[in-house]
């Protein structure tokens, strides 16, 4: 049997960690970033001109059908956005280097998006994929695929967590592809990449 | 420490960890209710959002309903704010008093949306001034953006164009050059509506006995307009759909893809067998066959609602097809030949071949002679034929302009 005073020691111990556990556990789900913004005032953008009001700047854009990337046609904020697909057999390429840093608490990919196709419903025919792959071009993750199916003309948002790719070069890339007849467009805009370092953190005093 | 002393640091523990639990973000009594309530999904006028100190949460009128935008409805976009004449997609749960809430509301601009024919445009390169598009007069200014990336913005060919209802007219906002489709189509908001005449966005729609109307109309509400350019430039619908969805108001839709099995012995319209499903197709259920015709083999999507053990169709689209060839194609003009002997066989109609097949949609029937104006779809192979999937002709006055 254990002595009293150690019983006593150790379930003040056990209480302790519960209730710590208890307040992580309760803590509401806060979104990253602004959890993390609210907390710390350094997370900052990695992607260079998101919203495309640079032009081109900051990206790299490859169109099997010549076409400029980067226009004013319809933009969701500010005058530019980018235009992929809008055209029967299009093989559109937008991308952009990114170097997350290592020890990040958070990373959060968004963007908005919107359509509008003159396909038929039921099948996707045409096809706007957001990736990630290595620098040297492998692929490493599809983070969406958005086809002729979706709700025409509604801008939508779309986030992701990358903060699990911490500390690596990657290349962020929007491509879209059509098929041979019934056009869609897709229009992408206001991207953004922020990253916030881990906060500093003070453990309370459990024990003595 | 004594043994009662343990038994009461027990009984904490156990309501600490009582506690815990019932703190947990999805606490039992809070569960979703096993039978799910019916969704409301409608898109119409915003009439009213709430106070600026509040927005977006509140009550928010739409097309005259009301509904409540909680913390937990997906509000898009967030930023700018929602003003009263824009446009909402809403997608609610009727609470048990009756009341909406909302789970989603998309925000759109008021936008009027026209796919049709260019039949004018002015002659400034630059294509400000007045065009006509499905009938329609659309003015396109400097501010106006212009896409041909899909097809050349030319008189003949087709575009899409997003509109703004303004006291001179409608403006356009984007025009973009499209393929030639198999309906003019018309998306804006229903001003006014009765037996004979819709007008949406200010864009009188005529209605005959035969138009198919999908859903129940109220002003206020966004529709859709599948429809025929008549021979004195108005639009005439033969399919009218309201952006609504109520629960219980009518046959809840289904949707599926599957192979064709089995067609009717002659033409289109009877049952047919998709995926091992009684399909039923009529005069009102839209077939697309821009990616192929309709053939045993074909892979097809098919829209309706369930009848007993039949599938109601209301909207038929071909995906794949065994006899696809070469690329839809829409065109209109004299009829130059006919087959010697009925309407199936090869016609000659503005200076293309045009094969009429048993599968192919008639529509006139009674006009058709040599010289008489004809309107045709089908699949155009590589040495020119086309394969007609429709073909409209029209009295000696009318057709397409």
């Amino acid at each position: 049997m254990m002595k009293p005073a150690k019983n006593s020691h150790r379930i003040t111990g056990l209480l302790s960690v519960l209730a710590a556990a208890a307040l992580l556990i309760v803590r509401p789900a806060l979104h990253p970033v602004h959890a993390a913004a609210a907390q710390t005032p350094t997370c900052r953008e990695l992607l260079v001109n998101g919203g495309f009001e640079e032009g081109g700047t900051g990206w790299s854009q490859v169109s099997a059908g010549g076409y400029n990337l980067i226009s004013g046609f319809h933009p969701h904020t500010g005058s530019l956005g980018a235009y992929l697909g809008g055209a029967n057999q299009a093989d559109d390429r937008l991308s952009q280097p990114i170097a997350l840093p290592a020890g990040v608490v958070s990373a959060t990919l968004s963007f908005w998006w919107a359509i509008a196709t003159e396909e038929p419903p039921g099948t996707a025919f045409d096809r706007l994929t957001v990736s990630l792959r290595s620098t040297d071009g492998a692929p490493l993750a599809d983070l969406t695929t958005i086809d002729n199916n979706a709700v025409e003309n509604q801008w939508d948002q779309a986030e992701f967590d990358l903060t699990g790719y911490g500390g690596q070069s990657l290349i962020l890339e929007f491509h879209a592809t059509t098929d041979a007849n019934n056009i869609t467009d897709f229009y992408v805009d206001d991207v953004s990449l922020v990253v916030c370092p881990a906060p500093k953190t003070y453990l309370p005093v459990l024990f003595r | 420490m004594n043994a009662r002393n343990l038994r009461r640091l027990s009984r904490i523990l156990s309501a600490l960890l009582l506690a815990v639990l019932l703190c947990l973000p999805v606490p039992l009594a809070q569960a979703e209710p096993t039978t799910p309530h019916p969704v409301v999904k409608f898109a119409g006028v915003i009439n009213a959002v709430p106070p600026a100190a509040d927005y977006p949460l509140g009550v928010w009128q739409v097309a005259g309903r009301a509904v409540t935008v909680t913390a937990a409805t997906r509000v898009l976009p967030a930023r700018p704010v929602a003003v009263p004449g824009m446009w909402a997609d809403v997608t609610a749960r009727p609470a048990a008093d009756g009341t909406l809430v909302a789970q989603r509301i998309a925000v759109m601009p008021a936008e009027v949306r026209i796919k049709g024919p260019i039949g004018e445009k002015p002659a400034d390169p630059t294509g400000v001034g007045t065009w006509l598009i499905a009938g329609v007069s659309i003015t396109v200014t400097a501010e106006t953006r212009l896409s041909e990336r899909g097809a050349a913005l030319e008189v003949g060919g087709w575009a899409e164009v997003f509109a703004t209802e303004t006291p001179t007219g409608l403006v356009a906002v984007r025009l973009r050059g499209i393929e030639a489709q198999e309906d003019i189509t018309v998306f804006g908001a229903i001003q006014s509506f009765d037996d004979t005449r819709w007008v949406l966005s200010s864009i009188p729609i005529t209605v005959i006995t035969d138009t198919l109307i999908i859903g129940t109309p109220a002003v206020g509400l966004l529709a859709m307009a599948d429809a025929t350019l008549q021979a004195d430039g108005s639009l005439q619908a033969w399919r009218l759909k309201v952006s609504v969805l109520e629960p219980g108001s009518y046959h809840q839709p289904i949707s599926f893809t599957g192979t064709v099995e089995a067609l009717p012995p002659r033409g289109l319209l009877g049952v047919w067998t998709v995926a091992g499903r009684q399909v039923v197709v009529s005069a009102g259920t839209a077939i697309n066959q821009t990616k192929g015709p309709v053939a045993v083999g074909a892979q097809v999507y098919v829209a309706g609602w369930q009848a007993n053990d039949r599938v109601i169709a209301t909207l038929i689209v071909v995906l794949s097809s065994p006899q696809a060839s070469g690329q839809f194609v829409r065109f209109s003009g004299l009829v130059q030949q006919m087959p010697a002997n009925g309407l199936i066989g090869e016609w000659r109609i503005a200076d293309r071949t045009v094969l009429v097949t048993e599968r192919t949609r008639l529509a006139g029937t009674r006009y058709a002679r040599v010289g008489a104006r004809a309107e045709v779809g089908g699949m155009q192979a590589a040495d020119g034929t086309v394969t007609a999937t429709w073909l409209i002709i029209w009295p000696s006055a009318g057709g397409p302009r």
